[in-house]
């Protein structure tokens, strides 16, 4: 009963073991990853479909179209795809939706794509995992969404999936229009070893958010954009009242204090930390502009400006507290802001916007972090069959569809009169529906995102201000479309590390001194070897 | 040890009822924020202990669309069987390795202690269970644990304990082993037998991630895994994912309470009526082992 190894198997195994330790290593959804020089590979020709005009245009550059209401339904380019049953595995972030057989969303789905989609999934939590076993037992489905960065990445893709590099690079991709749709930015993500190993689930760039409740700062007669540092500490404390039981934040705003100080990353997690000029990789803790980030958050932590149990407390809570409006700020990625909305349908007066981070004294550019550019890409396995290839590739292509067309109908609502009824063009699921649509489809592939909140005007005009006014601010990654093994293999436990060092500093457990020792050990260990694998690529 | 005095009966009063409400206190919360009204829960921002517009919005939603209710039924099978066939798997190796002589029994208490000491980790086990056929299937859920070490060793001991003077009188009259076995040593082993039940049973009910390993088909999902999608998946408001149309689910913390409600009740309920025999059966374990 001995199982029976192909060289192939070996070293896909190999890689999948690896995936263990690093389940870490991106933290929490932040799957933006650093990949392998996409020097010579040509990326997909960028041609944007449009299945309605926008109510708020797409502009600037990278900004997402806003609508009003539904547009009327029109069929986009793509045809429905013949062929033989594709199996997928992906992950999910919802609850799962009924089996095929009593979902009349999954089957309608299938009978309009022409072609029987087989959907295994997971929680999102569990999906390392299970990819890890899947590629492991070398038993894979048609398609997998990859998330995330492992060990050993180039070796894993080349050994289990298809290099789709003749199908999608240049104009090949204008064969799939949906396809070309979607922005380079989050094709760079795909590209390892200078192939393109996928397609992209991509994502808006705005990244993290400082949300606002622009209603309770109203109504402290408070601006809704700080312009300095000294204003943003007036604001805190003017939206704190002890006694009252009223904080303005539930949660050290560190990612903000850093922008303030003309600084990007993450923290925890410290993605978007490594900045380059010139060639120059640099990591943003060993600059002193982190160390004055450090002194301005215990500064803003001793104003007692934050909730009494912030430490540990998890999302759940925090967003809980912001729409109770016992603090006026939570904050998270720019994905969930729709998801506010309905959570504070009984809040009276609700009204959420995104604040931007001033600049320290008022004066000069301002910065963001850009959020990542994909949440995963789904890779083809390893195939010599052309016609499979474009077979699933045109499954891909209709599961972009675009906003607006009948098949973004089908893919997100279902059949109307079944899974979603008319509330004047906007499509409002029913009570079934909500469930069946819980089926990852989307997790395995759809067009870039677009701002619509049914009946919402306000909440669509919030967001697109928020992405118009921070979009341009972001400051480009320069680790987008390289791999560094290193920080693939070592970077995540060292950089728990010094996450806690961050987090004891933070509290007032330990002086703002002790960043010092702890980034210079960070970069002696695998700091500077990260950087040198970077700068090598980036030259080369 | 006299009576006590009033006082001191009061003072031990005081103390247990408060040690009682220690426990008692947040299983109240987790039911009554399950069914606690979204205002009352935004009010509070976050746990409610009383709530005057009580609702089932939660247990509507976390039931409705037939998935968890299916799951319960999956989760119920495996957990009827999976206990069924562990007992007697490990009753009948405990017994084994509980009588001096039986073939080979020393190396067999050895492998078994293996086992104990030594994980073999999830990649072997995957291919061992893919290589097995057992892929997509309830029994990749049985099979692999099917006997536990830890179990073996306890009820052995057990076994040990009971005088060979009764074995040997059964001899005597003419009883086989087997007879022995289900006449003789089970009859006296109701509180050990039991107690590993309520682990096994316990395990299998609890079990996510083998399933979540080796079902495919989500429609084969035990409770435990359906329960989990709301659970985790329901919580990274904050991270980079869009979740799908979440907004016309009841609060968040109210639905995951609803879902400790339903996932705890049928332990809750199985529990009073294996109690009296619980302390009994892991001590003589303990003590005579």
């Amino acid at each position: 009963m001995a199982p029976t190894f192909s060289r192939r198997h070996v070293l896909a195994l190999g890689a999948a073991t690896g995936l263990a330790p690093l389940l870490g290593a991106c933290g929490d959804g932040s799957p933006s990853s650093p990949n392998s020089s996409t020097g010579s590979v040509k990326l997909p020709t960028y041609k944007p479909v449009t299945a309605a005009t926008p109510d708020l245009a797409a502009e600037p550059a990278g900004v997402s179209p806003g609508y009003f209401t539904y547009p009327t339904a029109s069929s986009a380019a793509s045809q429905p795809v013949q062929g033989e049953a594709v199996t997928a595995l992906t992950y999910t972030y919802d609850p799962i939706a009924p089996a095929l057989g009593s979902n009349p969303y999954w089957q309608n789905l299938n009978s309009k794509l022409g072609t029987e989609l087989k959907i295994a999934y997971v929680p999102s939590t569990d999906y390392k995992s299970k990819v890890a076993t899947t590629i492991a037992s070398g038993d894979l489905p048609d398609m997998v969404a990859v998330q995330g960065v492992v060990q050993q990445m180039p070796a894993m893709l080349k050994a289990t999936f298809t290099d789709l590099t003749e199908y999608l690079s240049g104009d090949a991709v204008l064969a799939y229009p949906n396809l070309a749709a979607l922005p380079t930015d989050a094709w760079r993500s795909t590209v390892y070893d200078q192939r393109i190993w996928g397609i992209p689930v991509p994502r808006a760039r705005v990244g993290t958010v400082l949300y606002t409740r622009a209603d309770l700062l109203a109504k402290a007669g408070l601006s809704l954009q700080p312009n300095s540092w000294a204003e943003f500490k007036e604001m805190a404390a003017a939206l704190t009242d002890e006694r009252a039981g009223r904080w303005a934040f539930g949660q050290i705003p560190f990612n903000t204090i850093l922008e303030m100080n003309g600084i990007t990353g993450n923290w925890p997690g410290g993605t978007g930390a490594w900045q380059a000029e010139g060639g120059v990789f640099t990591h943003s803790g060993t600059t002193p502009q982190f160390m004055q980030a450090l002194e301005n958050t215990v500064e803003l932590m001793k104003s007692g400006v934050m909730h009494p149990d912030h430490a540990g407390a998890p999302n759940t809570k925090r967003n809980a507290w912001m729409l109770a409006g016992t603090t006026a700020f939570t904050i998270g990625g720019y994905a969930g802001w729709g998801k506010f909305y309905g959570q504070a349908k009984d809040v009276p007066g609700f009204r959420l916007t995104g604040m931007l981070s001033p600049t320290r004294d008022g004066t000069g550019t301002q910065v963001r972090t850009p959020g990542p550019t994909l949440s995963s890409f789904t890779a083809v396995a390893k195939t010599d069959n052309a016609n499979r290839i474009k077979q699933i590739l045109k499954v891909l292509d209709w599961l972009c569809s675009p906003f607006g067309s009948s098949e973004y109908l089908a893919l997100r609502y279902g059949v109307e009169g079944q899974t979603f009824n008319r509330n004047g063009s906007d499509p409002t699921l029913t009570e079934g529906g909500r469930s069946q649509i819980f089926l990852p489809v989307r997790y395995l592939a759809e067009a870039s995102p677009v701002i619509y909140e049914p009946g919402n005007r306000q909440a669509v005009q919030d967001q697109h201000d928020h992405q118009v006014a921070g979009v341009p601010l972001a400051v480009a990654d320069p680790t987008l479309g390289l791999y560094s093994e290193t920080a693939a293999s070592k970077g995540a436990s060292e950089q728990q590390e010094l996450d806690s060092v961050l987090l004891e500093i933070q509290l007032g457990n330990k002086p703002v001194s002790a960043w010092q020792p702890a980034i210079t050990k960070f970069m002696d260990r695998v700091g500077n070897k990260i950087k040198a694998e970077y700068e090598e690529q980036a030259g080369g | 040890m006299g009576e006590p005095s009033k006082l001191g009966f009061g003072a031990r009063g005081l103390v247990l009822g408060l040690g009682c409400l220690a426990v008692l206190v947040p299983f109240w919360a987790v039911l009554i924020t399950s069914i606690a009204s979204p205002e009352e829960i935004n009010r509070a921002g976050g746990f409610v202990l009383w709530t005057n517009e009580p609702t089932l919005d939660s247990y509507r939603a976390v039931l409705s669309g037939g998935v968890v209710t299916r799951a319960l039924l999956v989760s119920a099978g495996i957990t009827a069987v999976g206990t069924a066939l562990s007992l007697v798997t490990t009753i009948a190796l405990a017994y084994a390795l509980s009588r001096p002589g039986s073939l080979l029994q020393k190396p067999i208490l050895l492998m078994t202690v293996f086992t104990l000491l030594f994980n073999p980790g999830i990649i072997p086990m995957y291919l061992t269970v893919k290589q097995l056929g057992l892929l997509d299937s309830y029994l990749a859920l049985i099979l692999p644990v099917l006997v536990n070490a830890f179990n073996v060793i306890v009820m052995r001991a057990f076994f040990q304990g009971i005088p060979g003077e009764l074995r040997e009188s059964a001899y005597i009259d003419g009883a086989g082993e087997m007879r022995i076995l289900l006449r003789i040593v089970l009859p006296l082993s109701k509180a050990v037998v039991s107690v590993i039940g309520l682990f096994y049973a316990v395990a299998y009910w609890n079990a996510f991630f083998s399933a979540m390993l080796y079902l495919q088909s989500s429609e084969k999902w035990p409770l435990q895994l359906v329960l989990r999608t709301y659970v985790v998946n329901n919580t990274p408001i904050g991270s980079d994912q869009l979740s799908s149309n979440l907004e016309n689910l009841p609060p968040q913390i109210s639905v995951q309470m609803a879902i400790l409600v339903i996932s705890v009740l049928p332990i809750l309920g199985i529990y009073p009526f294996i109690q009296k025999h619980f302390a009994k059966g892991l001590m003589v374990g303990a003590v005579k082992g």
